[in-house]
């Protein structure tokens, strides 16, 4: 009957300890958020886990990179601001250098990027879209395989997602968004 | 020997319903620092519940007034049922289990959450619901809330979900297994620390800028559930920079406040009557009051409470204003100990 104790006991704690998932979603590692070193020693190269990728003075900016050292290339932003998410420990970043605005989310010690928006037609994605643009001109770059929510297009590949939101036949926001357990 | 038999196997049963309850309390996370958060919601119970006025809604209520200014100034005896990132469903729910114990003359409600209609982060729902006292309210919660990869049984025996924090867990998991540490003020956060608004960005435009339908559903039956009790309810939109409030939003809350006929107040438009100053009166760049600014916030909506709503003027009541100054001296004492640890001058 002893034996039946501790075998009951040690069933029930095993099963606690080790069975079932994982913990809860705050605490998960970020996804797709690799980073190669920079080879070159000049402009970094961050893994990208999509072909929706942005580009700045020639830095690939993939979703989910880790941040610091594309900052580092980049340089001081325009503007910055910091925000905390309601009771949790980091803070979501944004970085604004002339018509573009990057925000960063917190994981562990590191920050990713977890979106790029275009503010003005100053910038414009590899593919030629900025703000401005017409349905026909982002469907000439990207194609036809988008969601359309509304009036915005939404391509989706890999771990980015890019939304390009019209009005009155034109552009008003492009941006991408990072897809990320993270993120919600 | 059958009885012999019947015996062992209950003690076995018990040893190891004890074993996984103990486990449980010491899986549990204690939300007792860091992010203390996840323990307000659990603190309500153990307060004497007469009170006059009960705000629901996320940091927007918990971090931008202060129950004990509205008490030593008005006599407005008021808790904070705030949690982070409540969402509108919580809201309504942590009323309805409010009402349970008793039903106070008004209820503020902060309508920055009408934006979700659906839960965005498990971690948020288990800091709203864990804390909440089991009944058919809870439940009803818990549905409301549940992502779709949530599962009610993990919330029914929280060791389903935390069993894999035994790697991370501290002294503190294990100080705090049958026992609680106070971490809000009647349910406000206290931060005396101040950085200045720079730079905050501006709202980026919205395919649909409509509130959607579950977010109204559930506006609706906090209306209801007020007018059917007799509490009036109060809408009020805090003076918070960040996230964006949308004028497309606003004019939805305005319209459905006049369809309605609730007092709607939004209190980034009233910088100036509130003396809001946000260089000095935010701690977080504009996302949060400070000390400095929540106290400024319940000053004028106090003196708003007390003349337009009627909240009656209770320091006369000698309990109840010894509960008060209790509660009075803890709150002077977490101020001066804040500003000692941000090395900020103390008050006289």
């Amino acid at each position: 009957m002893k034996r039946m104790q501790i075998l009951l006991l040690i069933l029930a704690l095993a099963l606690t300890l080790a069975a079932c998932g994982g913990k809860p979603s705050e605490d998960n590692a970020g996804n797709g958020a690799q980073q190669t070193g920079d080879a070159s020693g000049s402009i970094p190269a961050p893994k990208a886990g999509s072909e929706l990728v942005f580009s700045y003075k020639d830095c690939p900016l993939p979703m989910n990179a880790e941040f610091a050292p594309l900052l580092e290339y980049l340089g001081e932003p325009d503007k910055y601001f910091e925000a905390a998410s309601c009771a949790f420990e980091g803070l979501d970043k944004t970085y604004t250098y002339g018509g573009l605005e990057i925000i960063t989310y917190p994981n562990e010690e590191k920050d990713f990027i977890s979106s790029i928006r275009l503010l003005d037609d100053s910038v414009s994605t590899p593919e030629g879209i900025t703000i401005g643009s017409t349905p026909e001109d982002v469907t000439a770059a990207y194609g036809e395989d988008y969601e359309e929510l509304g009036s915005q297009y939404v391509y989706k590949n890999g771990d980015a997602t890019l939304t390009v939101l019209f009005e009155d036949g034109a552009a008003i926001s492009v941006e991408y968004i990072a897809l990320n357990d993270l993120l919600g | 020997m059958n009885m012999k038999r019947g015996l062992k196997i209950g003690i076995s049963a018990v040893i190891v319903l004890s074993s996984l309850f103990l486990l449980q309390r010491l899986l549990a996370p204690k939300y007792v620092d860091g992010i203390v958060e996840g323990a307000m919601v659990a603190e309500y119970y153990q307060e004497e519940k007469n009170h006059d006025l009960l705000f629901v809604g996320d940091c927007e209520v918990y971090e931008n007034f202060s129950p004990v200014v509205l008490w030593e100034e008005f006599g407005i005896n008021s808790y904070i049922r705030g949690s982070a990132e409540q969402y509108i469903w919580q809201s309504y729910y942590l009323l309805e289990d409010a009402l349970r114990y008793e039903t106070p003359q008004a209820v503020v409600f902060n309508i920055q959450s009408l934006q979700f209609s659906e839960s965005q982060r498990e971690a948020y729902n288990r800091m709203t619901l864990e804390g909440m006292e089991w009944s058919p309210v809870k439940v009803k919660a818990i549905l409301a809330s549940m992502r779709e990869e949530e599962h009610f049984l993990d919330y029914v025996f929280p060791i389903l979900r935390y069993h894999s924090r035994w790697s991370e867990l501290t002294a503190t998991d294990v100080a705090y297994m049958f026992q609680t540490k106070k971490v809000s003020h009647n349910g406000y956060y206290m931060r005396v620390d101040v950085r200045p608004a720079e730079d905050v960005p501006d709202g980026k435009p919205l395919a649909d800028y409509s509130f959607g339908e579950n977010a109204w559903k559930y506006l609706d039956m906090m209306t209801e559930l007020c007018q059917k009790k007799g509490i009036q309810l109060i809408l009020i939109k805090a003076p918070s920079l960040y996230p964006y409030w949308y004028p497309e939003w606003e004019e939805q809350v305005e319209a459905y406040a006049a369809e309605k006929n609730l007092p709607y107040i939004n209190f980034l438009e009233l910088q100036e009557e509130t003396g809001i100053d946000y260089t000095t009166d935010t701690y977080d760049g504009g996302l949060h009051m400070n000390l400095s600014g929540a106290e400024k916030l319940s000053r004028y909506f106090g003196r708003y409470l007390s003349e337009e709503t009627g909240l009656p003027d209770r320091r006369g009541e000698a309990d109840l204003a010894a509960v008060w100054q209790e509660k009075a001296a803890a709150y002077e004492a977490e101020k001066q100990a804040q500003y000692a640890y941000y090395g900020m001058e103390k008050e006289s």
